[in-house]
């Protein structure tokens, strides 16, 4: 009877843990602000079914958060325990939570990878405390965008030089008609902070130059006064990136810089306007990478979770599926090696121009630790400074004192 | 034989007050779960917020919270910061501003539909819609209604030839301003219009007659029938609104995001800032503190006002 009976608690026990067991589930949450938009969804997509479809075991949740309240809700999530395992920045928010300790270190797993060793460059500096705290998942530059239509009509050839860029701005300006010479962000938008830095760059200087601030040098003022002249009177004012890209490809405006996703916004073109938008390489040197995509870790996970996790990185980064990213997103992946076919090349050969044109790239940004760490108040001084440039006649020197000594203060660099 | 309602010792009475006694006890004893369940979410949260504030370092984890030493760094960071004194008057001209707009169309309005107009039932409901839409989609709306380059305003000016160009109302730091408070008024007027109009008509026509045999100008009539029916529902609603508009940061943050140079930056999107762009939690609770005792000045205000309002 005896027997009887613990059999059958062996056997009930058995039933109650067998599904159990059969279904021993990894589900790694996965943070991004891309799961709805057109592109980065879609690739996204196909590359979280093919990894389950090849790893059972592991499931994605999917988090999305919209990249305005990324780092809000972000913070909140880390605060209070509930970060994700794996998650999506860009390499502008990467110094913020690599700071707060948020960011697990992944040089054991990286080593013998071809992360080590096949990578484009900006992954190099996804270190923090001494430690490899990234994957670099798409490697961009800006472009050239112009519409040759309205340079032809002007009898303007289009620009070669960064000089010339600037005189065509104002040469195909006219404010009454509402036609402008460029399309620029210019209102509370952390472009602007981008523009300030390229105009310094381009203009052969920095805004932070031997590891210290250089917003009040002649050669930098000299740079905003030209950004003052250019975006302030040959762009449309208060227009975020949105309406500035819509304001070009609608034929209100001649020229643009952005980066290769604004391809798929002269996709999107009338048929009427379509062949007059063109996108190539930027026309002068150094070409710029504001900063591409990372996937990191969150720190503190359990080993099977972290295991998981570096699978569904390595497996998104894999050459096929960056292959695919280039073809469906437009943007050039993290791998240094060129990643499309011939046929590729020649079926889409503004992904070329792209991929060329990211290899050779700079980093728009200072690497500065202390300015990684606090980036978003860094770029809010900048963007201050940017606006003030645009919507106000304070003296450019004024404005850059103001905010070389904010800087000087919140973030010191020494 | 006489009926008597207690003993001559007015022991009975004593029964009866044991009674009620007991009644009290029994009512307090219902609603003490409830009260200590407000009290506890009012009251824990309040203190979280008062020992973060009071906490010298950055603030990223709360579990570690007790970690922190204790001092008034925070609040020195944040009254020594000219940012947090600009936010202020930002505060005070857009919560007063906008709160005193409110008032004037809500109150033009409640006297218009008071009257008996044939439609009146329909514009009452017309005027609530705006009150309906959330902050952040009113702010998107007239971000596009303002919209420099396809704004619909613009738009108008142009065709009218009061502009002859496209003009940046967000971006112009003459206008950015006065640019967010028009959604807000938008939003707040209609809880002001409904309420003045209750007030309106819970005073007997029969005052205005009386007033109407003495005499009395329209002034008189407005001030002294009118304004007094009115004047403890309008202090309530206007604390309410100000509150709110005091509190709320959604309508900036669609619009302006409080620049442009922080022109239009409010404390309440000081508080944003420094927590979520900054990481800074110490100096954003600190100044979520002044605000809490702001707000609290606000109601006091008000309350005062109104008590103040019985006809007399």
């Amino acid at each position: 009877m005896l027997n009887k009976l613990l059999l059958s608690a062996v056997f009930g026990l058995g039933v109650v843990a067998a599904p159990g067991l059969a279904t021993a589930q990894i589900n790694l949450t996965f943070a991004s602000w891309q799961f709805q938009e057109p592109g980065n969804a879609d690739w996204w997509n196909a590359v979280i079914d093919a990894f389950e479809e090849e790893n059972p075991d592991i499931s994605i949740e999917e988090i999305y958060i919209p990249f305005a309240d990324y780092l809000p809700q972000m913070t909140i999530r880390f605060a209070s325990g509930r970060a994700p395992a794996v998650m999506q920045l860009n390499e502008q928010l990467f110094g913020s939570f690599a700071a707060q300790g948020w960011l697990a270190a992944l040089d054991d797993r990286i080593e013998g990878t071809d992360i080590a060793t096949d990578w484009a460059a900006p992954q190099k500096a996804l270190t923090w405390d001494g430690a490899t705290r990234g994957v670099l998942l798409s490697n961009n530059a800006y472009q050239f965008f112009y519409n040759k239509d309205m340079l032809d009509k002007a009898g303007l050839p289009v620009p070669d030089s960064w000089e010339s860029f600037k005189e065509t701005a104002a040469k195909m300006t006219d404010r009454d008609a509402g036609i402008f010479g460029l399309s620029a962000v210019t209102t509370e938008h952390p472009t602007a902070v981008e523009d300030v830095h390229r105009y310094a760059i381009w203009a052969g200087t920095n805004l932070v130059k031997d590891g210290h601030y250089n917003l009040t040098s002649p050669e930098v003022i000299d740079a905003m006064n030209a950004y003052r002249e250019t975006v302030g009177k040959n762009a449309p004012l208060g227009n975020n990136s949105s309406v500035a890209r819509q304001l070009f490809i609608d034929g209100k405006t001649s020229m643009l810089i952005d980066g290769p996703w604004v391809w798929s916004w002269l996709e999107k073109a009338t048929p009427e306007m379509r062949p007059k938008l063109v996108m190539g390489r930027l026309p002068f040197d150094p070409q710029l990478a504001p900063g591409g995509l990372i996937m990191n870790i969150s720190e503190g996970l359990d080993d099977d979770i972290e295991g998981a996790a570096w699978k569904f990185i390595t497996f998104a980064n894999s050459e096929e599926w960056q292959r695919q990213y280039l073809l469906t997103t437009g943007q050039p992946p993290g791998r240094a090696a060129n990643v499309l076919t011939p046929e590729d090349e020649e079926a889409h050969p503004n992904l070329a121009i792209a991929s060329a044109s990211a290899l050779d790239a700079v980093p728009l940004f200072p690497k500065e630790q202390p300015i990684q760490a606090n980036f978003t108040e860094y770029s809010s001084v900048l963007m201050e400074a940017a606006l003030r440039l645009l919507s106000t006649n304070d003296p450019t020197e004024e404005i850059m004192e103001d905010a070389q000594s904010q800087l000087e203060r919140a973030i010191p660099l020494d | 034989m006489s009926i008597s309602s207690g003993t001559e010792d007015g022991s009975h009475g004593g029964t009866r007050l044991n009674f009620y006694r007991r009644q009290q006890i029994l009512s307090y004893s219902l609603i003490l779960p409830a009260a200590l369940g407000v009290l506890t979410l009012i009251l824990y949260p309040l203190y979280q917020v008062v020992d973060i504030s009071l906490r010298e370092g950055r603030v990223m984890n709360f579990a570690r919270i007790h970690d922190l030493p204790l001092g008034f760094g925070n609040y020195v960071r944040v009254l020594t910061d000219p940012q947090f004194w600009n936010s202020v008057l930002v505060s005070v001209i857009y919560v007063g501003g906008s709160i005193a707009i409110s008032y004037a169309i809500g109150l033009g309005i409640a006297l218009l539909l008071n009257e008996r107009l044939p439609g009146n039932r329909i514009l009452r409901t017309i005027v609530l819609i705006p009150w309906a839409v959330p902050g952040i989609v009113l702010g998107i709306m007239f971000l596009w209604i303002l919209d420099s380059s396809y704004g619909v305003f613009n738009a108008m000016l142009r065709d009218l030839g009061i502009l002859s160009a496209d003009f940046p109302w967000f971006v112009d730091r003459r206008t950015a301003l006065i640019s967010v408070m028009v959604p807000t008024i938008w939003k707040s007027y209609p809880m002001i219009t409904l309420t003045v109009l209750a007030a309106l008509q819970s005073i007997p026509r029969e005052l205005y007659e009386a007033a109407n045999v003495d005499g009395a100008t329209h002034i008189q009539k407005f001030r002294f029938i009118t304004w007094a029916g009115i004047r403890g529902p309008s202090m309530l609603v206007l604390m309410i609104s100000a509150l709110g508009i005091f509190r709320d940061v959604d309508i900036v943050f669609g619009t302006t995001g409080g620049g442009p140079a922080h022109a239009t930056e409010t404390m309440s999107l000081y508080v944003y800032r420094e927590a979520f762009n900054y990481f800074r939690m110490g100096t954003a609770t600190a100044v979520g503190t002044v605000m809490i005792i702001v707000a609290l000045m606000i109601g006091a205000i008000f309350t005062i006002f109104a008590q103040r309002s019985k006809f007399k």
